[in-house]
């Protein structure tokens, strides 16, 4: 028997612009490519309806190389009770964000090196990513790692003067294993560790004295992330993934998210996904649903608070020679435990996709 | 279970925790009788209209004579404003008082965002001015004193210079 | 710490799949890797929501979503 590597953290982490991961480099022509479009939309109860729209393109290059780019695009548009209760009506925004990718093969190895840039009318985020990649043991073990440095520069909307920093510092390490014929396991661990301004500028806590503050959230903080993973066939047409998150940060946060996806293929083409999730998180230790009296951090941002949500949903995909279709519908509840001033909220995420390859 | 979960969240978390979370704050106490005689005028003048801080939906919520009132019914809004009231103010305003003075909403708010001032909204509705023009204004005057830390005699009359 | 033992030993296998063996990975259905774009969307939900991360990638850029 070979000594398999053993390594205490592990998964296949897929960053989120190094789609060259999903198939081997060395098996593409020089040429190849695909695009990519896709449309979603969430709206809840809380009166606040998101539409993105991603176009993602990636073309294999005369080296052993895969670039890729993409453009995204939020349209935000909210009348929830955090804008409610600011006395503002209705508010609009438009995020964009771009970003450029290249995945090398460099000896044994897959190296990717990305940049994204984002803006919105009160935010201005640059990111560089790098991530490494090596099978082993005849391809049954793959080991990752990747690093990524944002810089957030944060401004408060027609506010000329209002000018904060955010530093992020993310990495992770991965390693899946093919533990049968059937059967792929997987774990990651996620390190991140931010610095400056973590409050909201339009969010502001008032006292059970009377007595009202601007957010004041501290201006570090260190999160960790441990998933696992294992994605099993079942049968000769379909497939269980079960995973299972847990979370844990400097601020006292506390979190579990379980996922269950099962996907039937149903015939040559077409394959049928029904997915649950649920999530519970615990309250930062500085969060209280009533402030008795003014501390050094206080926050009214209900996702620092306790609560819980759960969701599932379908998804049909056909895929042929050149083109792939997707929909996909999914259903959340949200169930906040401690902030009076919403208790639940229900949303729906839709989203249609096509992808077209060469 | 639950030991293993605790365990493993330890071990992570080693060096990690932000100090001093649940640490409390109690904001300045800055003399009430200057709040009521030099602060709640300008407040009353400048502030506290009905589109604007005379508003239970602001974080600056502020009662006044003849606007919003807590504990005066609809047919008296006229009467002077009580203790309760004048707390109230004098509470939500020095919440937003800093340890730096200058960046005290309290004050940058108001000021004009040309004059060095954060986005205020009343700068749409006055016309593109904000509050205060300048520091110079009579009325961003009397605040910054009072946040700063000045008092007055508990027998003084409200001023009526408040500014334009 | 039983969980981590679990996790350790099932990185330890005295199977190696050889790739021949390995058509059934590469079923539709068993493709570990995802949508790219799916991936990126659920991501958008989750970062807007919830207040975790981890298990999809080092770094995804900055936003406002607050």
């Amino acid at each position: 028997m070979r000594l398999q590597l053993i390594v205490v953290l592990g998964a296949l982490a897929a960053l989120g612009v190094a789609p060259a991961w999903a198939q081997e480099i060395e098996e593409r022509e020089t040429g190849d490519g695909a695009v990519d479009a896709s449309l979603g939309i969430y709206a809840d109860d809380d009166e606040t309806t998101v539409i993105t729209s991603l176009v993602d393109g990636e073309l294999k290059l005369p080296v052993p190389a895969v670039m890729d780019a993409h453009v995204l695009v939020d349209a935000v548009s909210s009348a929830s009770v955090d804008v409610v209760s600011a006395a503002t009506p209705v508010w609009t925004e438009n995020r964009i964000e771009l970003g450029a990718n290249i995945a090398a093969r460099v000896a044994d190895m897959d190296v990717s090196a990305g940049y994204l840039t984002s803006g919105e009318n009160d935010w201005r985020s640059h990111t560089v990513l790098v991530g490494l990649r090596r099978e082993m043991f005849q391809k049954n073990t793959t080991l990752s790692l990747g690093y990524a440095f944002t810089d957030n520069q944060i401004g408060r909307a027609y506010d000329p003067n209002f000018q904060r920093e955010l530093v992020v510092h993310g990495a992770e390490l991965g390693l899946s294993q093919l533990l049968d014929k059937k059967t792929l396991v997987s774990a990651t661990y996620t390190l991140q560790r931010s610095d400056g301004y973590h409050a909201s500028p339009y969010r502001f806590v008032t006292t059970a004295t009377g007595l009202a503050s601007p957010e004041l959230h501290p201006d570090d903080r260190t999160r960790h992330g441990v998933t696992l993973r294992m994605l099993r066939a079942i049968g000769d047409a379909a497939s269980i993934d079960v995973q299972y998150r847990l979370y844990a940060d400097g601020w006292g946060i506390l979190s579990h998210t379980g996922t269950v996806a099962w996907t039937r293929e149903l015939g040559e083409s077409v394959d049928v996904r029904l997915r649950a999730r649920g999530y519970y998180q615990g309250a930062a230790d500085f969060y209280r649903e009533t402030y008795e009296m003014p501390m050094r951090f206080m926050s009214a941002d209900r996702e620092l608070g306790t609560f819980w949500d759960a969701g599932g949903g379908a998804k049909l995909s056909w895929t042929g020679e050149r083109l792939a279709l997707d929909l996909k519908l999914d259903g959340i509840y949200y169930r906040f435990l401690d902030f009076a001033r919403l208790e639940g909220r229900v949303a729906l995420v839709t989203s249609g996709g096509i992808r077209w390859s060469w | 279970m639950e030991l293993v979960i605790r365990t493993l969240v330890a071990a992570t978390l080693l060096g990690s925790c932000t100090a001093g979370l649940q640490e409390t704050a109690p904001a300045p106490e800055l003399d009430r009788d200057c709040f009521r005689c030099n602060v709640q005028p300008v407040l009353a003048a400048r502030c506290a209209f009905g589109e604007c801080h005379a508003s239970a939906q602001r974080p600056l919520r502020l009662y006044a004579v003849g606007r919003m009132r807590l504990d005066v019914g609809w047919d008296r809004l006229g009467a002077p404003l009580s203790q309760a009231e004048l707390d109230a103010n004098y509470e939500v305003s020095r919440g937003f008082v800093a340890d730096v003075q200058t960046d005290s909403m309290l004050l940058t708010k108001p000021l004009d965002t040309r004059a060095g001032g954060l986005y205020h909204r009343a700068q749409d509705l006055f016309g593109d001015d904000d509050v205060f023009l300048s520091t110079a204004d009579p009325g961003y005057a009397r605040i910054a004193e009072w946040i700063a830390g000045a008092t007055a005699p508990a027998d003084c009359t409200p001023t009526e210079e408040v500014g334009p | 710490m039983k969980w981590v033992a679990v996790v350790l030993l099932l990185s330890v296998s005295c199977v190696q799949v050889r790739p021949h063996e390995r058509a059934i990975h590469a079923r539709r259905s068993m493709q570990a890797a995802g949508d790219p774009a799916e991936k990126k969307l659920d991501g958008h939900v989750e970062e807007y929501r919830e207040g975790s991360i981890g298990g999809a990638g080092a770094g995804g850029g900055g936003c406002g979503c607050n």
